[in-house]
C-alpha cells in the first residue's frame, strides 16, 4: 500500500459552551495515504466536519476549543505546531474546499486575485509570475475562457464554476492532502457528476490524498476507494468501499445503505428506517452510542461502550454484537 | 396500465405560464424570466406525480402557480373540474382546503411563536370548522397519523428535529382532508434515515387516504421511489412525462437521459456510462430559441435552434419534447 502521510491517533474535540463542555468527536483514529480518496460519511451533527476541520485546526479560539489527541503529518503533532507554522500547512500542504463556494469566496475580489493570493502567500514569486499561474489553474480546473474568468468576480460565475475556482485555490500549492468538504452538496446532479470527476481526476494526476466529508452514499460508493462511517462523533466502522457496501457489519451502516433509495428499487417498496433520531450531543447514551436505535442491542451494549476493533484486515467494526452480525450475514450470502 | 380516461382529474393546468418582470434600469426594455413557459399538466386521483428537474428550472413556480400562490401570467387552471384561474381570494378560501402545501424547509415553514397544536387547529378554525374541543380532537387524530405523540400537541417546532417537522408540516397539510398536497421538496432538507421515514409515510398517507400528491424534487431516487407519473422539467419547460417505470427504463429525451445518468449509484461495482452535460443552465430571462435544451444536447441539429419541439406522445402516456421523436422518426 502507498505511504502513509498522515495520523490521526485518538483525537478528541470539545467544545466549551454556556451549557458545558460538547465533545464533538471523541476517540477518532485513522490513517490517509498518499494517493487514496477516502470518504467520510454519515449525517448531521455526526462529526464528520468537526474531524476535517479539526486536522486543520479550524477552530483554533483556545478559550473556545479543545483538543486532545494526536495529529501527525510529515513528522510533526499538528495540535503542538505554532500558529505560524500551522499557517505554513494550511493551504500548502492540507488544503480544504467548502460546500458553499459562494460564501467561501471573496465577494469583493476577482476570482483569479484570489487564487493568486493563495500562491504568493505561500511561495515567493512575483504578481506577475503568479497572475500566469492562476490562469493556467483556471485552465487546469476547466473553466472555460480562463483569461477572462479571472478578472471575474465570484458572483458572475455559476455554481458549479464557483466550486471550480475553489478547487482551483485548493490546488495551487500543490498540497499532499486535499479536504473536500460536502463539496457537491449544495449543486445540482448534472453539475455535481462534473465536479466529482474533476477531483478525482486531480486525485489522480497530483497523487495528493483526497478526504471526502459527505452524508452522500452513493457518491462514495462511485469515487472512493476507502471509507469511514461516523456516528455521534465516533467512527463506527472503517474499511474498503467494496467492503462497506457489500457486507456493511456495523448495524447504523446497515440501517444506513437500506434506507436510501436507489435507481433500481421498485416502486412502491418501503424503505428501511433507522428507528428514533439522533440524540443531541448533550445527551449521548452510555455505552454504545447506536444502542438505543440498534435492533439487536444487548444489556452490554446499554452498558458499554463497544471498541473499533479490526475484523479482517481491511475492515474495522465498533459493535458488540460483531460476531453474531457476522454469521448472520454469511447465512444470508 | 389503467386507462387514464377513467381517472379523475384533481387539479390540471393547461398553457400555464409564469413570466417574473425584471427590471434593468431606466430606458432598457423590460426583460421577463420565463419561469414556466406553456406547460400543460393533469393530476389524476390517488397519484403522485414527481416533478424533477434541476435548480431554476420552474417546477417549484409551477407548483405553486397551480395552487394559485402564484398567479399565471397566461393558461387555465381547474381544480375538480372547475375554472379557478381567476377566482379572487375570498371565492378562492373555501377551495382552498383541497389543495394544501408542504413546504421544503420545515425549519421556516412553521411559526416559532405557536406551539404544534395551535399550528395545526389554526387551519381548521380559519375554515370555521368544529367548535375548540372538536378542533383538539382532530388535530390529535392527525398528529397520530402523522407519527407524533399527543404530547408534541404543545410543544414548539424549536423543540423538534427536522424530520419531526416535516411532520408537524404534513399534518398540517392533512388537517383539512385535501383532495391534493403539493409537497415541495419535502425531504431535500433531511438526513437519508429520516427522509426514508418521511418517504414511506407519504406512501401510507397515498394509500390509505387516496390524496394525490404533486411531488417536487431534484433526487431523481426519491422520485423514482415515490411517483407514479414523472414529468421532467428544463428551463421552464416540460421535457419528458411518463409512467414512473416507463420513464426510467425507457428514457426518451436526451436532457432526462443525461439527468438520469448524473445521479451516483450507492454500488461500487457498477460503474455506468455517464453523459456529461457540458456547461451550465442558460439564464432562464434569455433562453436559447428553439428547443431550449439545444446548447447543451449531445445530438442537436441545426433544425433544434429553430424550431420548438412540442410535448407529444410517442406511446400512450409517453409524452416527449424532442424533435428527435417527432414525426415518428427516431435519428438512431
Amino acid at each position: 500500500m502507498a505511504e502513509k502521510i498522515l495520523e490521526v491517533d485518538n483525537l478528541s474535540t470539545q467544545f466549551k459552551t454556556e451549557r458545558g463542555l460538547l465533545k464533538a468527536i471523541d476517540g477518532v483514529s485513522f490513517d490517509v495515504y498518499e494517493g487514496e480518496m477516502l470518504g467520510i460519511v454519515g449525517e448531521s451533527g455526526c462529526g464528520k466536519s468537526v474531524t476535517s476541520q479539526s486536522i486543520l485546526r479550524l477552530y483554533d479560539e483556545k478559550r473556545l476549543v479543545n483538543y486532545t489527541g494526536e495529529i501527525r503529518f510529515a513528522g510533526q503533532n499538528l495540535l503542538d505546531l505554532p500558529e505560524k507554522q500551522m499557517q505554513n500547512i494550511r493551504g500548502e500542504k492540507i488544503s480544504m474546499v467548502f460546500q458553499d463556494a459562494l460564501s467561501s469566496l471573496n465577494p469583493v475580489f476577482t476570482v483569479g486575485n484570489q487564487i493568486q493570493e493563495s500562491l504568493m502567500i505561500h511561495s515567493n514569486i512575483s504578481r506577475k509570475e503568479a497572475a500566469r499561474k492562476a490562469v493556467e489553474l483556471l485552465d487546469l480546473v476547466g473553466i472555460p475562457d480562463p483569461e477572462k474568468r479571472y478578472s471575474q468576480y465570484p458572483f458572475e460565475l455559476s455554481g458549479g464554476m464557483r466550486q471550480r475556482v475553489m478547487i482551483a485555490v485548493a490546488l495551487a500549492c500543490g498540497p499532499q492532502i486535499l479536504i473536500a468538504d460536502e463539496p457537491t452538496t449544495a449543486l445540482d446532479v448534472t453539475i455535481q457528476a462534473q465536479i466529482m470527476d474533476l477531483i478525482v481526476e486531480m486525485n489522480h494526476k497530483f497523487q495528493m490524498g483526497v478526504m471526502l466529508i459527505t452524508h452522500d452514499l452513493a457518491v462514495v460508493a462511485e469515487t472512493c476507494s476507502r471509507v469511514i462511517v461516523m456516528y455521534l462523533g465516533q467512527i463506527v466502522e472503517e474499511g474498503l468501499v467494496e467492503d462497506i457496501f457489500d457486507r456493511p457489519m456495523h448495524p447504523y451502516t446497515r440501517g444506513l445503505m437500506a434506507s436510501i433509495p436507489k435507481l433500481d428499487s421498485k416502486k412502491g417498496e418501503r424503505l428501511h428506517q433507522i428507528r428514533g433520531n439522533v440524540p443531541l450531543l448533550s445527551q449521548i447514551p452510555e455505552g454504545c452510542r447506536f444502542a438505543p436505535r440498534c435492533p439487536y442491542a444487548t444489556e452490554q451494549c446499554r452498558s458499554q461502550m463497544p471498541e473499533l476493533r479490526r475484523i479482517n484486515d481491511t475492515q474495522k467494526v465498533r459493535c458488540h454484537q460483531v460476531q453474531l452480525l457476522e454469521e448472520f450475514s454469511s447465512e444470508v450470502g | 396500465m389503467e386507462d387514464k380516461k377513467e381517472k379523475k382529474v384533481v387539479l390540471s393546468g393547461r398553457n400555464i405560464k409564469k413570466y417574473f418582470p425584471v427590471h434593468s434600469g431606466l430606458g432598457k426594455s423590460k426583460k421577463y424570466v420565463k419561469a414556466v413557459d406553456n406547460i400543460d399538466i393533469d393530476i389524476y386521483e390517488g397519484e403522485i406525480y414527481g416533478l424533477v428537474g434541476e435548480t431554476g428550472c420552474g417546477k417549484s413556480t409551477l407548483g405553486r402557480t397551480l395552487i394559485r400562490l402564484v398567479e399565471p401570467t397566461e393558461g387555465k387552471i381547474e381544480l375538480l373540474g372547475r375554472d379557478i384561474t381567476s377566482l379572487k381570494s375570498e371565492e378562492m378560501l373555501p377551495l382552498r382546503r383541497n389543495v394544501q402545501m408542504v413546504f421544503q424547509d420545515p425549519y421556516t415553514s412553521l411559526d416559532p411563536k405557536q406551539k404544534v397544536g395551535e399550528i395545526l387547529m389554526e387551519a381548521l378554525e380559519i375554515h370555521g370548522m368544529g367548535s375548540k374541543a372538536e378542533r383538539m380532537d382532530v388535530a390529535m387524530e392527525i398528529m397520530d397519523k402523522v407519527g407524533l405523540r399527543p404530547e408534541h400537541f404543545y410543544r414548539y417546532p424549536h423543540e423538534f428535529s427536522g424530520g419531526q417537522r416535516q411532520r408537524v408540516g404534513l399534518a398540517r397539510a392533512l388537517i383539512l382532508n385535501p383532495k391534493i398536497i403539493v409537497c415541495d421538496e419535502p425531504v431535500s432538507a433531511l438526513d437519508v434515515s429520516i427522509q426514508a421515514q418521511i418517504i414511506n409515510l407519504l406512501q401510507d398517507l397515498r394509500e390509505r387516504d387516496h390524496i394525490s400528491f404533486l411531488f417536487i424534487a431534484h433526487d431523481m431516487s426519491v422520485v423514482k421511489y415515490v411517483s407514479d407519473r414523472v414529468g421532467v422539467m428544463y428551463l421552464g419547460h416540460l421535457m419528458e412525462e411518463a409512467e414512473t417505470e416507463v420513464l426510467f427504463a425507457d428514457t426518451k429525451h436526451p436532457y432526462a437521459q443525461a439527468l438520469l445518468s448524473a445521479v451516483p449509484n450507492p454500488d461500487p461495482h457498477t460503474k455506468k456510462e455517464r453523459i456529461l452535460l457540458k456547461g451550465d443552465l442558460p439564464s432562464p430571462m434569455d433562453p436559447p430559441s428553439g428547443c431550449v435544451f439545444h446548447t447543451r444536447c449531445p445530438y442537436a441539429t441545426e433544425r433544434c435552434a429553430c424550431q420548438t419541439p412540442v410535448l407529444h406522445e410517442v406511446s400512450p402516456g409517453h409524452k416527449v419534447a424532442c424533435l428527435k421523436y417527432e414525426e415518428g422518426v427516431a435519428a438512431d
